[in-house]
């Protein structure tokens, strides 16, 4: 034992001499002020700006996250393709999250001090897990969910309406049209998650406002059979089915109505893919499902839509476009807003570029989701949602029955939750 | 002086030092190989030594996190707190790991090998569930923020940073010593209990049940004290990886986890404390790392543009290193490190030798 003390004590001298010259000890938090009199900071230079995309990229939903980031580069590449922003060309470095909060942690480290801002962020909720780490980076953050505890993260910024109003004004346009009457029972179907407790909460508010009666049951976040619980609704009478849950409950939830002969219909925000739409419950999803969005489906003729459609043919190499596409585009084009905004007030620090999505005011899609508005932090960015009737024929599986609308019970249940500042 | 000897205090060294150049990824990804090396001790010790098989190991390093959370956080509406000092709260949460070891340890009398191993893993689907249906402990499906570590008034976080040498230490820089002393007292103590009385008769338990109980070592306690010394060293890692990531959520402790360890000790070698660290090392931040790189190499496609991309290759690389480990390097990467270290104690260095069995007996 004595000799190995004398090996080390010399060699633990002589690394605590090194480690008094280490590079870190002058560190001076990076940044300052470029030629052109913009103050940069983090992941910006004098001839570009590097954004971030943490998404899953590998593992079973790593071609979403692909497909995620694609979207992002697509909208930058138009952009750097007119002169950037700020005379910088625009770089997208894109990390593996592996669907998984504690690897999202250790990844945004590596990132933090590289990047001036986050352009796509999924699982949307990672930035509730990062909240301080982004108070103190000043980082802002476009996350892809709607899940309405987003809002109290000031710094992450959410792409549309959140899930529970989403769910309120399906309901109301359900009452609008007839199908739902005051006294009349409404079921749900909910993961024990983020979308499944924003959807109950929101079907809870419409209820109270509309005077229908609710029955809920919950459904394993890894289950797709949806049987047991659709029975359990038939049987109390429900007229309408909300789902809280991915796409693939929804198709089975359809499909178990038409074999039974239940006359019901299912709401659900869009996560069917246009294969569910064209596959084998075709026709029972034709027949019972209803749609609520917060963005256009690709049938939409709106030029915003037609835009994206053409921008990914010429680039995709004949791959099918998805929705995660258009989500990392949208995110993208809002991301943008903020950047620019920066630039003009000379200013592309990662803290000034996250004050700037509060300053653009209302940010118009043109018509490729509803319109966000992010000038009060903690406010919902938008109460309006797309409608929309799964078509087999139709491209992405959908097209718009109505909207973008925001219906008055959205507005009150806002109004009630706080959403509204 | 020997040549492993000489590598060990330069490593130590290297270790030590490290912080003072280190940006935050390195430091982050070392704290946690450091955890995972500590709870890859712990279930060598039970696998590699006992010879039960384990795919629990998750449970008891999620015990150990969600036990510092809960006894260390002040109580809100969201979720339970019971506000204890959070040194306190440390060893709180290595106590409950160590406890639910203890209690689950029945179970290695009742059955078995492949039994064993199937029954624990109903205990990883079991405690996901609880994790996702209790919310008080896990803050549901967002997860739960980890309070910050206070020893004796000395703050281990963010808080207060330290000034060390002119250079500022900041949590991370805090925790890759914590993890460092950590991880040197785990190994030290693992291998007393391999090379002493208590690892010998576990692993005649091992080999010959009915040979162990006709030397007079009592097989039910031996095992049970196997469980118990496994969950103790998850709940130590359980603390680290929580207080490293600053952020919990339930998924982070499933069975990927317990498959994960169990590959650790595979790859460093059955039984081998050094291999186990080394294997811990290798499956925390190859992975990482080659992420890190891997868009380095020429032949790859961007992101996004469809093919093969740095990340989807990483994980190519890693599992062909896994396999290409597992197959070539009989005796895993102890024996590795064992032809690195010299030859004196080349074959199995952490086994007794056989003679020493006559002495127990």
């Amino acid at each position: 034992m004595k000799s190995f003390v004398k090996a080390v004590a010399p060699a633990l001298a002589l690394g605590l001499a090194v480690s008094a010259c280490s590079s870190k000890a002058d560190d001076s938090s990076g940044g300052g002020v470029g030629a052109d009199g913009v103050k940069t900071g983090a992941g910006v230079t004098k001839d570009s700006i590097t954004l971030a995309a943490l998404v899953p990229l590998s593992g079973p939903i790593g071609g979403l996250g692909q497909d995620g980031v694609a979207g992002v580069k697509l909208y930058f590449d138009k952009v750097n393709a007119d002169g950037g922003v700020c005379d910088r060309t625009i770089a997208i470095e894109a990390r593996d999250n592996k669907y998984n909060s504690q690897e999202t942690m250790t990844q945004y480290t590596g990132l933090s001090g590289d990047v001036a801002a986050v352009a796509n962020l999924s699982p949307g909720t990672d930035a509730i897990t990062l909240e301080s780490r982004l108070k103190k980076d000043g980082l802002a953050v476009m996350a892809g969910s709607y899940d309405p505890l987003l809002l109290a993260v000031h710094q992450a910024f959410m792409p549309g309406t959140p899930y529970d109003v989403e769910a309120v004004n399906g309901i109301s346009h359900l009452v609008d049209e007839g199908t739902l009457a005051k006294g009349d029972t409404i079921g749900v179907i909910a993961y024990p998650n983020g979308i499944g407790e924003a959807v109950t909460k929101g079907v809870d508010g419409a209820a109270e406002h509309f005077g229908l009666k609710v029955e809920h049951t919950k459904i394993d976040s890894t289950a797709t059979d949806a049987t047991a619980q659709v029975n359990t609704l038939k049987r109390a009478g429900a007229k309408v089915i909300v789902m809280g849950t991915a796409g693939g409950p929804t198709v089975s939830a359809a499909s178990v109505a038409a074999a039974s002969g239940y006359d019901v219909t299912i709401l659900a925000t869009n996560l069917l893919s246009q294969g569910d739409v064209q596959g084998a419950a075709k026709e029972a999803i034709v027949d019972h499902v209803l749609l609520t969005s917060n963005s256009a489906p690709f049938s939409s003729d709106a030029p915003a839509v037609q835009e994206l459609l053409a921008a990914w043919e010429k680039q995709a190499d004949g791959r099918p476009i998805t929705a995660p596409v258009a989500a990392g585009y949208l995110m993208a084009g809002v991301l943008h807003k903020a950047l620019q905004q920066a630039c003009d007030d000379g200013d592309l620090t990662p803290q000034s570029i996250t004050d700037s999505m509060a300053k653009v005011g209302k940010i118009e899609t043109d018509g490729l989701g509803v319109d966000l508005d992010y000038s009060t932090p903690g406010a919902a960015p938008s109460l309006a949602s797309f409608i929309l009737k799964p078509d087999p024929a139709a491209e992405g599986g959908a097209v718009i029955v109505t909207g973008p609308e925001e219906s008055d019970a959205a507005a009150a249940y806002a109004e009630s939750q706080g959403y509204v500042k | 002086m020997s040549r492993s000897r000489v590598l060990v205090g330069a490593l130590l060294v290297v270790l030590l030092i490290a912080p003072y150049y280190l940006d935050g990824f390195w430091l982050q990804l070392g704290a946690l190989a450091m955890a995972a090396g500590v709870a890859a001790i712990g279930l060598t010790l039970l696998v590699g030594v006992a010879g039960q098989i384990s795919l629990a190991h998750a449970v008891f390093v999620g015990i150990g996190a969600y036990g510092y959370i809960v006894l260390a956080s002040d109580s809100s509406d969201l979720a339970w707190g019971l506000g204890w000092p959070p040194a306190l709260a440390a060893l709180g949460g290595i106590g409950l790991a160590a406890l639910g070891g203890l209690v689950l340890s029945p179970l290695s009398g009742r059955v078995n090998g492949l039994y064993l191993a199937v029954v624990t893993i109903g205990l990883v689907f079991i405690w996901q569930h609880v994790l996702q249906e209790v919310g008080g402990i896990s803050g549901g499906y967002v997860g739960r923020s980890v309070p910050e570590l206070d020893v004796l008034g000395v703050n281990l976080g963010d808080t207060e940073p330290w000034v060390v040498a002119q250079v500022p230490f900041g949590a991370a820089e805090k925790l890759w010593w914590l993890g460092l002393l950590v991880l040197v007292v785990a190994y030290v103590t693992a291998r007393n209990v391999v090379r002493g009385r208590p690892g010998i008769a576990l692993a005649m338990v091992k080999e010959s049940e009915i040979g162990a109980s006709a030397l007079g070592i009592d097989v039910r306690r031996g095992r049970a004290a196997a469980f118990f010394l496994a969950a103790l060293y998850a709940g130590a890692a359980g603390v680290l990886v929580a207080l490293t990531t600053q952020f919990v959520t339930p998924q982070g402790f499933g069975f990927q986890l317990s498959t994960d360890y169990l590959v650790m000790i595979i790859i460093g070698g059955l039984g081998s404390v050094r291999g186990a660290v080394a294997g811990a090392v290798f499956v925390t931040a190859l992975p990482r790392v080659l992420g890190q790189y891997a868009d380095r190499l020429p032949f790859l496609s961007q992101v996004g543009e469809g093919g093969i991309d740095a990340n989807v290759m990483s994980v190519f690389i890693y599992c062909a290193l896994l396999i290409v480990v597992i197959m070539f390097a009989r005796g895993g990467l102890d024996r590795a490190l064992g032809l690195l270290a010299g030859p004196r104690r080349r074959p199995a260095p952490d086994r007794a030798p056989e003679p020493v069995l006559a002495e127990v007996a």
